[in-house]
């Protein structure tokens, strides 16, 4: 309730979080059964569907709606573009630019824009054509222009929204990936995949229903945090959990030898007897998602090796995805991870491709960037649609900003580099009620600045969430005194771009 | 269990008065049995023995029980009528000093005081059993109820025009009565918007919560949720939905305030006329097959659960207009529907199967059910979904094993309009694949998924009649040969095969560097 932030009685607090303990306790009466889950989810449907009491009272209102409409979206699969691709080279077609080639952008373009410290101290700034050859794919309009890089996404532009006009307010890519992903530039707020979980809850309880799966690029890596996926001041258990490519998919999740499964519950039941003692003495939250932590792992043992044994995928899926599928912890096999926990009913799937960071050499990196992307990103949609879960699977692709027209360092016709721009920029979506086969936005002809229906980072979450089902003014979590939004106090919903 | 330390005993104590007050009682009259005994001079001296062991515990729990309902009506303020049983109990606790005093002394005067005790016992207990059940709680049996006076302006139309409308809201029904026309076209009852249960739980809230609501029932009765209402107390259910005659709780208050029965009691806050008729809209109204929503008192006095900071925020709160499910109309019958506690050990059963339940929406009776991580048998499913089967509008059994039954049910279900049958199996698969035919008559369906499920030759003639199908999902089904036939039949039916890709339509030329002009 809200008095526990406004009011600083501690006798209240007390008595407030003496309740809480009662209510954590209906879900710790069934944590040592035989079905775990029980007590998991009726916490959760407590949680989830607002108050308390509607749950005990045992007519319709004890079973959560969670979502404020019906939702379009069951689920979302984040293809995060880690260090930024350059739009120019990919999605934002600006033949125009050849006939500027190495010609300075005019301050009227630039018009006074902060620059990073890697570009504000050179001479001049050449434009920098993309030397990649362009073509046309069919889609529900006049067709979509991507780039000889991405020739089986856009054998699939009739499924895309390319979105063209994205800005952001960041420039570094610490920053402008926390602003994507937590709606903030500055670190604390939960991520985009533990609001979901928070709101939506898993419906599969064996799982969590916030993964994050990484895969390692060729360009220049960026350093990628932690608390990206961190749950902020909601509760730990919605922060992201981190399914990794060998032998332990999930750290320490598998028993020591000479453990056997009836000993592990053995020791979780000792353990949470300990910790609800702890709990009960100091009243730490930290402890009672502890408990529901061991208790995910434990259903987490069963349900992570049948998740990632791809013996049961068919050649031609395998065959879809390319030659890297096989190797785990790439981007490909990372897809076929996502469509599998898709398929489980996790809410929120991020994936992180790192290595686009191209100041210099971006021709050679983009072009094996590309490569590890483009293949495996199609057969994903591909693999979606045809057992009919595009429908109601959100796909998001882009990075955290974009990149520069003009060259970073030397620009010759083979080589240039491309500094951070975060003031227009390209992603696309497919699937999740989003208009497949579109276009949106437009910028101006170097590329620069957005001259057509800009959309925000709290743009694209507000859309995001409405398409789970959410009013993003609404989907709030009080903290120290206010009510937090992932949209914090902007996003508009682009209903233009949602199937009607 | 709260810590020690925090506990309030004085609270505590108070409330084993209903328990102590009956020492006394049983006390007193094990003593009387004694004295009666007594004149059988085999049993005299075992009497005189027992009586001493009786009457000292009768010194303790006297004071106790005095004691302990004393602080009961401090810490809640019972109307003045306590006064009486207070001294009397005062009275009662001293007297039993005085009993306990003349039996250890021997004195003569132990046998009188005990008849007198037994007297003051029987007016205390008589004096307090009236206050937690009611006047005429022991007599009522014996003597002819006496009817309720005829009731006044807004429920006398409403009788009237009863006779001449069966259900129609009392609003209505009074604008006919005043009219004087029973004959006036009735206006559909659809026009006249249901009272919402917020606004009777508000209303009640203030006149009655204190005395029958979360915390105290006096007379055994809760109004604080309609659960509570219809369960009633000790006079019985207090809330008959359509008819506002029969459901006590309004019957009280519409009696005059000079009425012994009237609530609330005079010395309260009495209800407006209006709130008086709003009740009666709602009770007329309201066919009890609504959802209503379970309001948490907010007298922050005793929550029984915390709820997590920032909930609030996304419950209650109407959903868009615009997205809503359309709202089952109120005359639907769900006949199956269960309800009160059952329907939340139903769904808790459903949850401990690992299956995911959910509204689709705040306002909406619409579930959505998921067993694809669920272990689920073949033939389960129709004793399973039972209960909810004419809510269910979304059901998910990918990678499920089905039997005949089950599709004959899945054929069944009146609402259901998505149905996820991906890569599932017929039970102890024979050879065919699954055998569509049950839901060819499905008028609800619209979406169907049979992404990677084997099906038997004829299911895309099943498919063909479900009548209302606008997406079917075939890829990976073996009858891709079969759907030129389909698609003749059904030419507006969406089928998802995947997404194939396309060619480019055209190819930039090789990309040439323009030199325009040479800038240093």
């Amino acid at each position: 309730m809200q008095d526990r932030d406004q009011n600083p009685d501690p006798l209240r607090t007390r008595e407030l979080l003496v309740n809480r303990r009662h209510f954590f306790g209906v879900g710790a009466g069934a944590l040592g059964g035989v079905s775990s889950a029980l007590g998991q989810l009726s916490l959760g449907s407590l949680m989830l569907g607002g108050s308390a009491k509607a749950a005990s009272d045992g007519n319709l209102g004890a079973l959560p709606a969670r979502t404020h409409f019906p939702a379009k979206a069951k689920r979302v699969i984040y293809l995060q573009m880690s260090g930024a691709p350059s739009q120019l080279d990919l999605l934002d077609y600006k033949p125009g630019l050849r006939k500027h080639f190495d010609q300075d952008l005019p301050e009227s373009v630039r018009n006074g824009q902060r620059l990073t410290g890697m570009t504000s101290g050179q001479t001049r700034f050449p434009v920098a054509p993309s030397m990649f050859r362009f073509s046309r794919y069919a889609n529900n309009q006049d067709g979509a222009w991507l780039s000889e890089l991405l020739p089986h996404t856009g054998s699939l532009a009739h499924e895309l929204c390319i979105v063209r006009s994205m800005h952001t307010d960041a420039i570094n890519h610490e920053p402008a990936i926390t602003f994507f992903q937590t709606g903030s530039q500055i670190p604390g707020r939960p991520s985009f995949g533990s609001w979901c979980s928070y709101g939506l809850g898993s419906s599969n309880e064996n799982l969590p229903a916030f993964v994050v799966l990484i895969s390692q690029g060729v360009g220049n890596m960026q350093a990628l945090s932690e608390r990206f996926w961190g749950s902020g001041f909601l509760d730990g258990k919605h922060a992201g959990c981190k399914i990794r490519s060998g032998a332990n998919p999930v750290l320490y999740l598998k028993d020591q030898a000479g453990i056997e499964r009836k000993d592990r519950r053995r020791m979780l039941d000792l353990v949470g007897e300990l910790n609800e003692a702890e709990e009960a003495r100091s009243f730490d939250p930290e402890v009672a998602t502890r408990i529901a932590q061991g208790e995910m792992a434990y259903r987490m043992q069963m349900s992570v090796p049948e998740l990632v044994d791809l013996s049961d995928e068919s050649e031609a899926t395998m065959e879809m995805y390319g030659p890297n599928v096989r190797k785990p912890g790439t981007f490909a096999a990372n897809c076929l991870l996502a469509r599998r926990l898709a398929e489980r009913g996790v809410r929120f799937i991020q994936l992180y491709q790192r290595g686009w960071d191209a100041h210099g050499n971006l021709p050679s990196e983009i072009r094996q960037q590309a490569q590890l992307v483009d293949q495996p990103q199609a057969a994903l949609l591909r693999d979606l649609a045809q057992r009919g879960l595009l429908e109601d699977t959100l796909v998001v692709w882009g990075g955290e900003f974009g990149r520069t027209v003009y060259s970073q360092g030397t620009l010759t016709e083979t080589n240039y580099g491309r500094d951070h721009h975060p003031r227009a920029f390209s992603m696309w979506m497919a699937g999740g009620g989003i208009q497949p086969g579109i276009v949106y936005g437009q910028t101006d002809d170097f590329g620069y600045n957005i001259v057509e229906n800009p959309v925000s980072v709290h743009d694209l979450q507000a859309t995001m969430l409405h398409q789970l089902g959410f009013d993003h003014e609404r989907l709030t979590y009080r903290h120290m005194g206010r009510d937090f939004r992932l949209t914090d106090v902007e996003g508009r919903v682009l209903k233009e771009l949602l199937v009607s | 269990m709260k810590e020690l330390a925090t506990i309030d005993w004085a609270d505590a104590f108070s409330r084993l008065h209903p328990v102590l007050l009956h020492l006394p009682i049983g006390l007193f009259v094990t003593l009387i049995w004694l004295q009666l005994i007594s004149v059988f001079k085999g049993l005299r001296a075992g009497a005189r023995g027992a009586r001493t062991g009786l009457v000292s515990l009768l010194m303790i729990s006297t004071p106790a029980a005095a004691i302990s309902g004393w602080l009961l009506n401090e810490g809640s303020k019972y109307p003045d009528p306590v006064d009486l049983h207070k001294w009397l109990g005062v009275g009662l606790a001293v007297f039993s000093l005085v009993l306990g005093w003349a039996h250890f002394r021997g004195s003569k005067a132990y046998t009188p005081l005990l008849w007198l005790g037994v007297v003051l016992v029987m007016a205390t207990a008589h004096n307090g059993g009236t206050l937690t059940h009611g006047e005429g709680f022991l007599t009522d049996p014996w003597i002819e109820q006496e009817k309720p006076k005829q009731p006044k302006a807004p429920v006398a139309a409403s009788t009237q025009a009863k006779d001449a409308g069966q259900g129609l809201p009392a609003a209505t029904l009074t604008e006919l009565a005043t009219n004087d026309s029973p004959a006036a076209p009735q206006a559909p009852a659809a026009a006249v918007a249901a009272v919402p249960y917020e606004e009777v739980h508000s209303v009640m809230e203030d006149l009655c919560f204190r005395c029958h609501g979360e915390r105290k029932q006096r007379g055994g009765l809760a109004l604080h949720t309609v659960d509570a209402m219809l369960a009633g107390g000790d006079s019985g259910p207090a809330l008959v939905f359509g008819d506002p005659d029969a459901s006590l709780f309004l019957k009280l208050m519409r009696l005059p305030a000079d009425h012994d029965d009237h609530m609330p009691p005079v010395k309260k806050t009495q209800p407006e006329p209006e709130e008086i008729a709003l009740l009666e809209r709602w009770v007329q109204t309201s066919s009890g097959q609504e959802s209503f929503p379970s309001l948490v008192s907010e007298q922050p006095q005793a929550p029984e659960f915390a709820v997590e900071p920032g909930e609030d925020s996304f419950e209650s709160e109407p959903a868009e207009p615009e997205e809503q499910e359309p709202a089952v109309p109120a005359q639907e019958e769900p006949a199956e529907s269960p309800a009160g506690d059952e329907t939340g050990t139903y769904f808790s059963s459903l949850v401990a199967r690992q299956a995911h339940v959910q509204r689709v929406a705040p306002n909406s009776d619409s579930l959505w059910i998921d067993f694809s991580s669920s272990s689920l048998k073949p033939g389960e499913l129709p004793g399973l979904l039972a209960p909810v089967s004419e809510r269910v509008v979304e059901l998910g059994l990918s990678r499920k094993a089905l039997n005949e039954a089950d599709l004959r049910f899945l054929g069944s279900l009146p609402a259901l309009a998505k149905l996820d049958l991906r890569r599932t199996t017929l039970e102890a698969s024979s050879g065919t694949g699954l055998d569509l035919t049950h839901l060819a008559n499905s008028k609800s369906l619209r979406t169907l998924n049979l992404a990677g499920t084997a099906l038997a030759p004829g299911s895309l003639d099943a498919i063909a009649k479900i009548e209302n199908l606008q997406t079917v999902s075939l890829a990976g089904t073996g009858l891709e040969s079969e759907l030129p036939t389909l698609r003749e039949r059904r030419p507006s039916l969406q089928i998802n095969l995947g997404s194939v890709p396309r060619e480019a339509l055209e190819v930039e030329p090789e990309v040439k560097f323009e030199r325009v002009s040479e800038s240093e």
